[in-house]
């Protein structure tokens, strides 16, 4: 059965030395090191996830701990028990209690709009 | 205002966590906060450090306002890692200055307008208070200021470890952080001295014991 909408993963089990490159959603869940790009794409990070590299993608929502920066042309998400230290920068970012965080933080789109507040769920 | 939530905690909810944030958040005025927002709200592209646990509240607001915002937590770095090198002949201990400002306050160059330190100076190892301090200077454009809280006690439970989140008001929002031993209550002399060479230093009243300071590079 053709299953052409669900996304990419990588396994909790998996190690990736180098650059990872696509151009759909992908959810990795293992340990990576080295670059991501996602230009259009949406890029999960799991809560097995060990990332030691720079991500980029459309969307960004981090389970996982992160070491590197993040850029985003829309919205990044930290979600409660992450850990991530590094750059971010993105269109939006969503920040939930007990997620944590070390490093900048530059919104692209500045004062426009109003920036999400903290969730108390993990549901999007 | 704090002992009531102390009550409060005792008696409702799971126990606190090791680390991270607990409880409710307390609203506190303060004065300084008062007078640093209207800087935040005179227009945007500042580069603010906020020092502590990981506040969403202050991400957003800050990032709401048009500035960009730099977590850092200095106290967690210097109380849960290995600093001290020994002591010397005078069994004065021996710190790694340099790796501590690597890894809690590296700014890759990088300077900013305002810096949020809220307690952090309270709860360093006296090591590394003067190289935190003059580090900050370094990082801080001409003008930039610091907004800091110092207890005026060592004991009493106003000298617990918080986390001070920001709102669109004259309030702060204090919460439980990581408990963490105070080490230093500061006298107006002393917090003069450690910032000697800034340009300006205005004092505000102190309340429940900690007061607060705006110092101007």
């Amino acid at each position: 059965m053709s299953v052409d909408n669900a996304p990419a993963r990588i396994g909790k089990t998996v190690v990736i030395f180098g650059e990872l490159k696509g151009s759909e959603d992908l959810i990795l869940d293992g340990r990576v090191e080295g670059t991501v790009n996602l230009s259009e794409s949406r890029l999960t990070i799991g809560p097995n996830a060990t990332i030691v590299a720079d991500l980029s993608a459309k969307d960004v929502l981090i389970q996982g701990q992160v070491k590197g920066n993040v850029l985003a042309s829309g919205r990044v998400e930290l979600r409660a028990g992450c850990k991530v230290e590094g750059d971010i920068c993105a269109l939006r970012l969503v920040v939930e209690d007990n997620a944590v965080f070390r490093g900048k933080v530059d919104l692209t789109q500045g004062a426009a709009k109003p920036a999400d507040g903290a969730h108390s769920s993990g549901n999007h | 205002m704090l002992s009531r939530w102390f009550n409060k905690k005792q008696v409702s909810g799971p126990p606190a966590a090791a680390t991270g944030l607990t409880g409710p958040r307390v609203p506190r005025h303060s004065s300084g906060w008062a007078a640093l927002r209207k800087r935040l709200q005179a227009g945007p592209g500042l580069r603010i450090i906020d020092t502590g646990y990981t506040s969403p509240s202050n991400i957003n607001y800050l990032t709401s306002l048009g500035h960009s915002v730099l977590m850092a937590d200095p106290v967690h770095t210097a109380c849960t890692g290995d600093w001290q090198n020994g002591v010397d002949e005078d069994d004065n201990p021996i710190w790694d200055v340099d790796g501590y400002l690597d890894q809690a306050l590296n700014f890759s160059g990088r300077t900013f307008d305002v810096v949020l330190l809220w307690t952090a100076l309270d709860y360093l190892p006296e090591g590394l208070l003067a190289p935190v301090v003059a580090h900050l200077y370094s990082a801080t454009n001409p003008g930039g200021q610091v907004l800091a809280f110092f207890h005026t006690r060592t004991h009493g439970e106003e000298t617990a470890h918080c986390r001070f989140h920001l709102t669109a008001g004259d309030d702060v929002e204090v919460q439980l952080a990581q408990p963490f031993p105070i080490q230093r209550a500061f006298t107006n002399r002393s917090i003069e001295q450690l910032f000697a060479g800034w340009s300006a230093h205005k004092q505000f009243l102190a309340k429940d014991s900690v007061s607060e300071v705006i110092m101007t590079r």
